[in-house]
């Protein structure tokens, strides 16, 4: 064949043909890496600059095929000259209407630099705006602001084509940025206020942008917002005024915000108004609009539950906080001075930055010392969300000004994790709002993922990186349903903490956490043969640490969830003395630690979780009286956590868990009153935990095993038709979850098959009835 | 040639026999040239989709009994082959004759509205071809075959998923060496 013999000629005469290779199989990989994390990822695995430049080249490719330019338009250019100037040519960036741009490098030999090559279509521009274009370029060489792309040179082709030489900046146009970043409205307005101040610096230096899209004004994976294109995006005609500018960020703020309230609504309304005078008057003005309506505004996503959650916390839980930090409602009570000042003035900047400071001070004690003060009181789920939610306003707020110090962005990283903890955190009291918890996290992720790679070695650093970490790995385990998601993230988290672990208590237990989350997500998949390893070592770690680390609170609590857990893998792989000794370990931990804080609701549920599990090996292994007094024990300590704050869904998950387990004891010693009493229980509280859920399938799928356990009790109670009516809803939930493609292996192996069989041989016809059976 | 000798080249190609597959292209290549050309004349300045016309062809194989519905995937893959050759064919006799014009609009578009200039695609694809033949064959049953991912999977035995992927990787690929093509014009 002809073709096949003219490549087969091409593979002899091309000499990029390696380059080529390994640019593809990086690029393929690169695909899904985070735009933010791209460059350090390609400095890993290669030096070549060749294979880096083919990399960005294809980069720049794929954005502009995502982002549709039609390559009909590209092929009508003409081919990319191989210099310009003092710059070589490497990669095209991108094609439009006006003409390309290039990336280009340095190639005179006297210092290195990337820049970024426009040349404009000869013949776009009449020779009168060509010569205006060529004096306005001396301006824009002068404008000198962090915002505004530097421009370098500039002049023409042999051609005619005008060029201009500007500052190269890897960035996102700023709507695919808030896309991708899921930027709150508050940075949205933020970013249009950055964009707004540098549009007024260059106003007053008599430049005008004349085309203010999203796809000038970039921002870089650090945040950055940087605007591109000054007075060169389209060809300028003398009417052009400073006024088609403010036009161009009303339009962009519209683009950014497609469902502004009524504040920001009026600000759009007037930057486009269709009479250049009804405008505002300058950029500055535009942006102190939309600085005043952000200093009135709360700051979260969370917005519409905030006044829920005071509320709810006044009614609630003022009493029980009150007497047990007065030292959070003073602060409280300052914060909402200070909110309450800063609507009615607007400070000098001094003023402001004295405020920085103390506003940082408050923010940092609400979301740290006075979050953990209150984070011991039993019933303060609401009250941890409201001073997570208030301290977090006001630190994302510091974070997100231009040239934040890295500390206060690591403390708003922490920040962001803290409130997705309370929120439905996949292990301590939460709210249960999983949904909500994951874009915090995703939050938090965006701010400590790149602080970390700026400063691994700092301390402070790596363990917010790390409780992140930890965090997104219980989230995507206990709540989402991700194995490998969550071992992913559980090793990332036991990297980041490898030199701080075994030097102080709160990295070491975490360290600790972080193997624990490891195996615990293979035994999530049934394979505790898998998780039994990491448990094992994780213990072994443990039990080395000096007295001092060893005998602190959070290495304990975070040593008595791996022994647990290793008395599960233990139990579950034939190793019986391993798992006795491992579960009694873990509930004398606990003890201890409730007996030295017994209003620690954290503590409660480790010690009941410890107990459940106690009760289960003992009852497996047919230790009756044994089994009864652990489970009776880990009942009263949920139903105590549920009494004391019943929106946690924590206290509600152990009562289920604890619930279920007596209503199999009972069932077992043919107490049948006993059961239906325990499993009405245990199912009532199920339904909470899927309404609190908003469905997600974690919480359904609890409710099916359950339901599956109870159906299987009530058979050996010799009722059939409770067992059927039982095993009829679980089935119903897992074909609901295989339909929406969330059933666990775990449930798709065991649970379901074994229903749909019971449902088949037992159930069939209207009226079943009751037949000896080994279940 | 009867069904069944197709039948024996498709095994043998579903085997990982690649003579077998250029083998049955060159049996099946004068019938679906044939039905190829009978749309192109007929839809003459009309803008019509290369998958059309490559599940046309597969049907009447099918209706005359040429080739087993059970095989669509695979002789769409080759078709695809097929009609890339046809459109670059008429892409070149286009460039002779400005004037008497035939809009192609392919299905699954490079970029926006308009398809790349075919034959400054043809010259990128055989380079790609070069570096990465699998490649090459997605672009070509994706973008002149107009194949579903779910074909392509059948005839590549890769995943959704991967070829999603892949697919992005070529496209992006290409778009870049469209930009260059000039550079490549010239080596041709």
């Amino acid at each position: 064949m002809r073709w096949a013999r003219r490549w087969r000629w091409t593979v002899k005469t091309d000499p990029d043909l390696a380059t080529e290779r390994a640019a593809l199989a990086l690029f393929e990989e690169l695909i899904d890496i985070r735009e933010s994390d791209r460059a350090s990822w390609i400095a890993e695995r290669t030096a070549d600059p060749a294979v880096k430049a083919r990399l960005s080249a294809m980069i720049a490719a794929d954005r502009i095929s995502s982002l549709g330019t039609g390559a009909a338009a590209l092929a009508a250019i003409g081919p990319a000259p191989e210099r310009i100037g003092a710059y070589r040519i490497t990669g095209l960036i991108g094609r439009g209407g006006m003409g390309a741009v290039y990336r280009a490098a340095r190639d005179a030999g006297d210092f290195a630099l990337d820049v970024a090559i426009k040349i404009i279509k000869p013949g776009l521009l009449s020779d009168q705006l060509s010569a205006r274009l060529a004096a306005e370029r001396q301006v824009l060489a002068s404008l000198n602001h962090p915002h505004i792309a530097r421009l370098f040179d500039g002049g023409s082709l042999p051609d005619g084509a005008p060029y201009i030489v500007m500052e190269l900046i890897d960035g996102q146009p700023a709507d695919r940025w808030a896309a991708a970043a899921g930027a709150s409205t508050r940075r949205r307005v933020d970013l249009v206020i950055t964009a707004a101040r540098a549009v007024a610096h260059a106003h007053q230096r008599l430049v005008i942008h004349r085309d203010i899209t999203p796809a000038n004004v970039l921002v870089t994976p650090d945040g950055t917002v940087k605007l591109i294109d000054f007075g060169i995006a389209r060809p300028a005609d003398d009417a052009t005024t400073t006024a088609a500018d403010v036009y161009g960020l009303g339009r962009l703020l519209a683009r950014l915000v497609p469902e502004p309230d009524a504040g920001l609504a009026a600000t759009i309304a007037r930057a486009t108004a269709e009479d250049p005078a009804a405008r505002h008057p300058t950029a500055d003005a535009l942006a102190d609009d939309l600085a005043a309506w952000r200093d009135t505004r709360p700051v979260s996503a969370l917005t519409g539950q905030r006044l829920y959650v005071i509320d709810r916390f006044l009614r609630r839980n003022w009493l029980p906080v009150a007497g047990g930090t007065a030292a959070a409602l003073l602060l409280i009570g300052a914060l909402v001075t200070v909110m309450a000042a800063n609507r009615q003035t607007r400070l000098a900047e001094a003023e402001a930055r004295a405020r920085f400071a103390q506003t940082r001070a408050v923010a940092k004690a609400l979301l740290f010392p006075v979050y953990d003060a209150v984070a011991r009181v039993s019933g303060s789920t609401d009250a941890k969300a409201l001073l997570a939610t208030t301290g977090l306003q006001y630190v994302e707020a510091l974070a997100a000004m231009p040239d934040a110090p890295h500390d206060v962005r690591v403390e708003a990283g922490r920040g962001l994790v803290r409130l997705a903890e309370v929120t439905g955190g996949g292990q301590a009291a939460n709210l249960g709002r999983y949904a909500d918890a994951n874009a915090l996290l995703a939050r938090a992720d965006a701010i400590l993922a790149p602080a970390w790679r700026a400063r691994p070695d700092d301390h402070e650093t790596a363990l917010a990186f790390a409780a992140l970490r930890l965090e997104q790995a219980g989230t995507d385990l206990y709540n989402n349903n991700k194995a490998d998601a969550a071992r992913a993230a559980a090793s990332a988290a036991e990297r980041a903490l490898q030199p701080w672990a075994g030097r102080d208590a709160q990295a070491s237990a975490h360290y600790v956490t972080a193997i624990q989350t490891v195996g615990d997500s293979f035994g999530w998949n049934d394979d505790y043969a898998g998780a039994f390893p990491y448990h094992q070592r994780a213990e072994a770690w443990a039990a080395t640490l000096p007295p001092a680390l060893a005998e602190d609170e959070q290495l304990l609590a975070a040593r008595s969830g791996n022994l647990r857990l290793l008395g599960e893998a233990a139990h579950k792989t034939g190793r019986g003395a391993i798992a006795r000794q491992a579960i009694d370990g873990a509930i004398a931990i606990n003890r201890r630690l409730v007996n030295a804080r017994p209003d620690d609701p954290q503590r409660q549920r480790k010690l009941a979780i410890s107990l459940w599990y106690a009760a289960v090996v003992h009852r497996t292994n047919e230790r009756e009286a044994e089994a009864r007094a652990r489970i009776d024990e880990a009942v009263a300590v949920a139903r105590a956590m549920v009494a004391r704050d019943s929106r946690d869904a924590g206290a509600l998950q152990m009562l289920a868990l604890t619930a279920e387990v007596k209503a199999q004891v009972l069932a077992d010693a043919g107490d049948a009153t006993g059961n239906a009493d325990i499993a009405a229980e245990m199912l009532g509280a199920h339904a909470r935990l899927v309404a609190l859920a908003g469905d997600a399938p974690g919480a359904r799928r609890s409710r099916a095993a359950s339901l599956r356990t109870q159906g299987g009790n009530r058979w050996n109670l010799r009722d059939a038709a409770g067992a059927c009516r039982h095993w009829r809803e679980a089935l119903g939930i897992y074909d609901a979850l295989a339909a929406a493609g969330q059933l666990s292996k775990l449930d798709a192996n065991n649970a379901r098959p074994e229903i749909a069989g019971y449902m088949k041989n037992l159930c069939a016809g209207p009226n079943p009835r009751w037949q000896p059976v080994d279940i | 040639m009867a069904a069944a000798d197709t039948q024996v080249l498709i095994e043998a190609w579903k085997a990982g026999d690649l003579t077998a597959r250029d083998r049955l292209l060159a049996l099946l290549a004068p019938e679906l040239r044939t039905i190829a050309s009978a749309q192109l004349r007929r839809e003459r300045g009309v803008s019509f989709s290369s998958g059309d016309l490559v599940n046309d062809a597969i049907l009447r194989l099918v209706q005359m009994g040429r080739i087993s519905i059970n095989d669509k995937a695979h002789i769409m893959a080759l078709s695809a082959r097929l009609m890339r050759r046809i459109l670059i064919d008429h892409a070149r006799m286009r460039r002779s004759d400005k004037r008497d014009h035939i809009r192609v609009v392919l299905n699954e578009e490079l970029d926006g509205e308009n398809g790349p200039d075919l034959i400054a695609l043809e010259t990128a694809l055989l380079r790609l071809g070069a570096i990465d033949e699998e490649l090459m064959a997605l672009v070509e049953m994706r973008y002149f075959g107009g194949m579903a991912m779910g074909d392509i999977a059948q005839v590549t035995q890769l995943s959704e998923a991967t070829l999603k992927r892949r697919w992005r990787v070529a496209r992006a690929w290409l778009a870049d060496a469209l930009g260059a093509q000039m550079a490549l014009d010239r080596e041709d």
